[in-house]
């Protein structure tokens, strides 16, 4: 097999409830498109390699254009009267409320997907039982955790104060106990949720929903709760 | 009324000085979700790092301007952090402090400088 490494394009996102209708007046082949569906559109004169999908937990699409044509085809989405110009923040507080992660902040190489809740992601000839189990990266270990479960668990977290608690707010399983059961990986302000949000590992015996912990933020303990992921719904085009 | 390079505006009533951040700073923070306030009766010392305020982008910090004690806090900000966006000059003030030194006030900025500072 050969990868080749695609430099001279750029990517656009266009994302939420409008985003069909919007991209459909260009190419009304958008229309067509579920979750995750690739499609070659013409958009504005420009060949556009789209796909619906996107990192805000919303319905939307990916468009892969010539770099060159890239801020053209911006300029001509921003001209409809739906269309914003979002930036980084906004798709922070998008994916996080989503129960997204963020690689190298939620996710990274020490990472297993057993610990981060995407097991989703192994195909099942590769799981344990499969036609074509293991022989992958990390099997043995993955293999055992599938098995036995992982020592620590991707949670949401909802602070109930005000106060956001960010990446790196040390966790504790009480007020006084001297010893992190956990840590905050991400975490900030939900404006769609209309509060605190955020989400981390914790010890496996204080990952069930529900449990209450407490968070040190500026050297006082805060409370906060285990709760599901995501914090708002995903709105994806099934 | 004076202005700090932080941004903050100090407001003098009587032997007080009132101390919130100006419209440019709010307005550059984006939405105000929370503040966290210093407590009645602390004794502060100028550039002690003493309130806290998140926005859905960022958390800062607010410097003392001056040495001094803080006498009064602005209680409605607790529940209605977003005052600060809504009236960052009048209604979003922070605190009241009783300063024990006020010779910082000559170094800090009037509004003619201030708004040159952020032109």
């Amino acid at each position: 097999m050969k990868v080749t490494e695609i430099t001279d394009r750029a990517l656009l996102a266009l994302q939420g409830p409008a985003a069909e209708r919007v991209l459909s007046a260009l190419d009304p082949k958008a229309a067509a498109m579920r979750f995750m569906d690739v499609a070659t559109l013409t958009l504005d004169g420009v060949e556009a390699w789209v796909s619906r999908s996107g990192y805000t937990g919303e319905d939307g699409y990916e468009i892969s254009v010539p770099a060159d044509q890239a801020e053209a085809l911006a300029r001509a989405l921003l001209a409809h009267d739906d269309v914003e110009p979002a930036g980084l923040g906004a798709r922070d507080a998008l994916r996080l409320e989503a129960g997204l992660c963020l690689y190298g902040h939620d996710i990274d190489a020490a990472t297993s997907p057993v610990e981060a809740g995407l097991t989703w992601a192994i195909q099942k000839v590769r799981r344990p039982g499969g036609a074509r189990a293991g022989g992958y990266p990390g099997a043995t270990i993955i293999e055992q955790q599938l098995d036995a479960d992982a020592p620590r668990k991707r949670v949401g977290l909802l602070p109930e104060g005000r106060a956001p608690m960010r990446e790196g707010v040390t966790l504790f399983a009480s007020e006084t106990s001297t010893d992190p059961i956990g840590t905050i990986t991400s975490g900030g302000f939900g404006p769609t949720f209309g509060g605190p949000v955020a989400m981390g590992y914790v010890a496996r015996p204080h990952a069930d929903t529900g449990t209450k912990l407490f968070g040190e933020l500026r050297g006082k303990r805060l409370p906060l709760s285990v709760a599901k992921l995501p914090f708002v719904p995903a709105h994806f085009k099934r | 009324m004076k202005f700090t390079e932080e941004h903050e505006w100090l407001r003098e009533e009587g032997d007080l000085i009132v101390v919130g951040i100006t419209e440019h700073a709010a307005t550059q923070l984006g939405d105000i979700v929370f503040v966290e306030l210093p407590e009645v009766g602390d004794t502060v010392s100028k550039d002690d790092e003493i309130v806290v305020i998140e926005s859905v982008k960022a958390a800062s910090d607010i410097l003392a301007p001056l040495d001094g004690e803080i006498v009064e806090v602005n209680e409605a900000l607790a529940d209605a952090p977003a005052t600060v966006n809504d009236d960052a000059m009048e209604a979003g003030w922070f605190f009241k402090i009783k300063p024990s030194d006020l010779s910082p006030m000559d170094d800090y900025m009037d509004e003619a400088a201030y708004k040159k500072l952020i032109d």
